[in-house]
């Protein structure tokens, strides 16, 4: 059954099951543009009610099917990255994780902080969920990492931006160009 | 016995390619011409028929004067047959039925010139037809767009034109569905969700299939039948450099997902100066500048379209 609901969430993003974590993540990102308001390629095809929920859904597929992908792979890498419940409280260890469970204990949402922040709420998921893939270039991303902590009221969100920052880059590779 | 199966083999009915898109100036006619003269110079026998009785003029687009006698000379029954009518063009291997000169009043025809015409196209003696319907979603329409075995929209990379594709697409769906049943109760349901969803889109096809299945198995199965075999295709036309490219395969991802019906995406045509060139010296663009982006595009297109019937000669 777990399967089958999955399936539907891949169905949703328009990938395979199976996809890799890279192609889930453009197919999300297209879907989204796909049904967003003003989108030329839906126009006039959706109501606003429809495409609110067809966001929706989008956005839960993309969350279930990325919680489960980074799950099997935690597994793989025996369980070294975990993703809920974030409970961190350390933020030197994985400041990202830091910042979600803070969010979660304030009992705000991302769209709130989002909307607080003004940063998409994708970005600080990313954030969050520390992918640096996915993530913006260093200059936006530590601004945003500033704003998120401010956000949630931490003490010294400049010391937690640069943490996050560091950890992003792997110690031997130096000045790469 | 071998000379009556041959007999009986011989008239095969010519594969049908009919291009539309609700809005006018959208290229129809440029296209039409166009794909049908890109089958010509792969060696199809090839009759573009312009079906646009309310603005004929795909004889200006194909480089050749007004033909003497058109579509309506047909359905005036001043001539029995559809051979009758048509002119040969500048084209090896292409061929023209008119509907230049058509009066106003023909571009609705009555049901029954309407079948006549479909029945004497599916007679034609070519490999393939090649319909320019006109512009707007009448039954009229709609049924040429039925019975081509190739539907074809054109769409132009702006709202307007994206609202006029969804437009057709779903009134054709919803055509092909009731066409395939002529049980009253089925077809009404078809008309309650078409009254209640057409302004705002269609809930979900599928939803009503298995509503129609749940009462009649068999006439669900008919719809089911209808729906599968229901596959238009999309042209995206004038695009220019800043437009998005990803627009026709979102277009189809969208309709596949919304509606649960496959639209394929066959290319895009850029937004090419030569066109409008060669329309002003009344040349086919494919004739006149055989290098440029468009005739490339044309092609590309033709071939696609020609890989669906398993067609992959050259």
């Amino acid at each position: 059954m777990n399967e089958t609901l999955n399936n539907n969430d891949y169905k949703i993003l328009g990938v395979e099951p199976g996809a890799d974590e890279k192609e889930i993540a453009r197919s999300y990102h297209r879907m989204k543009a796909i049904y967003s308001e003003g989108s030329l390629s839906t126009y006039s095809l959706l109501a606003d009610d429809e495409r609110r929920e067809m966001l929706d859904k989008i956005e839960k597929a993309y969350m279930r099917v990325t919680r489960d992908y980074s799950r099997s792979k935690a597994s793989e890498d025996n369980a070294h990255h975990e993703i809920e419940p974030a409970n961190v409280t350390n933020p030197d260890e994985s400041p990202g994780r830091y910042l979600r469970t803070l969010r979660e204990n304030m009992g705000l949402t991302l769209k709130e902080v989002s909307t607080r922040t003004k940063i998409r709420s994708t970005h600080l998921e990313n954030i969050e969920l520390e992918k640096y893939s996915q993530l913006p270039a260093p200059v936006y991303l530590r601004g945003f990492i500033i704003e998120f902590a401010r956000a949630l009221s931490i003490e010294n969100p400049e010391g937690l931006a640069s943490r996050y920052l560091e950890l992003m880059q792997p110690p031997e590779e130096e000045g790469e160009d | 016995m071998s000379a009556l199966k041959e007999s009986d083999s011989k008239p095969k009915s010519p594969v049908i390619w009919a291009v539309g898109g609700g809005k006018g100036g959208v290229g129809k006619s440029v296209i039409t011409s166009n794909l049908a003269i890109s089958l010509a110079q792969r060696g199809k026998r090839c009759i573009a028929i312009d079906a646009d009785l309310g603005g004929a003029n795909l004889h200006t687009v194909i480089g050749m004067p007004n033909p003497k006698y058109t579509l309506s000379a047909f359905l005036r029954r001043e001539v029995d047959n559809l051979h009758e009518i048509i002119a040969p063009t500048p084209i090896p291997n292409l061929w023209l039925i008119s509907g230049a000169r058509a009066l106003m009043e023909m571009a609705n025809p009555k049901y029954t010139q309407k079948e006549k015409l479909l029945r004497h196209i599916s007679k034609l003696d070519a490999d393939y037809v090649i319909l320019d319907l006109g512009s707007g979603t009448s039954f009229n329409i709609l049924d040429f767009f039925l019975v081509a075995q190739e539907g074809i929209l054109v769409v132009l990379p702006e709202p307007t034109s994206v609202e006029n594709a969804y437009h057709f697409i779903k009134a054709a769906f919803y055509r092909k569905l009731k066409r395939a049943t002529n049980r009253t109760g089925v077809s009404e349901a078809i008309d309650r969700v078409m009254v209640e969803k057409i302004s705002r889109g269609i809930q979900s096809p599928r939803a009503l299939i298995e509503n129609v299945y749940s009462v009649n198995r068999e006439a669900g199965e008919a719809l089911q039948v209808a729906a599968d075999n229901f596959r238009p295709n999309i042209i995206i036309n004038m695009v220019r450099r800043w437009d998005d490219k990803d627009l026709g395969q979102d277009i189809s991802v969208a309709c596949k997902d919304y509606f649960g019906i496959t639209v394929e995406f066959v290319g895009e045509i850029e937004d090419d100066d030569h066109v409008k060139k060669a329309i002003r010296m009344r040349k086919s663009v494919m004739g006149m500048f055989p290098a440029s982006p468009f005739t490339k595009s044309i092609h590309k297109i033709s071939r696609k379209l020609l890989s669906h019937d398993g067609d992959s000669h050259e």
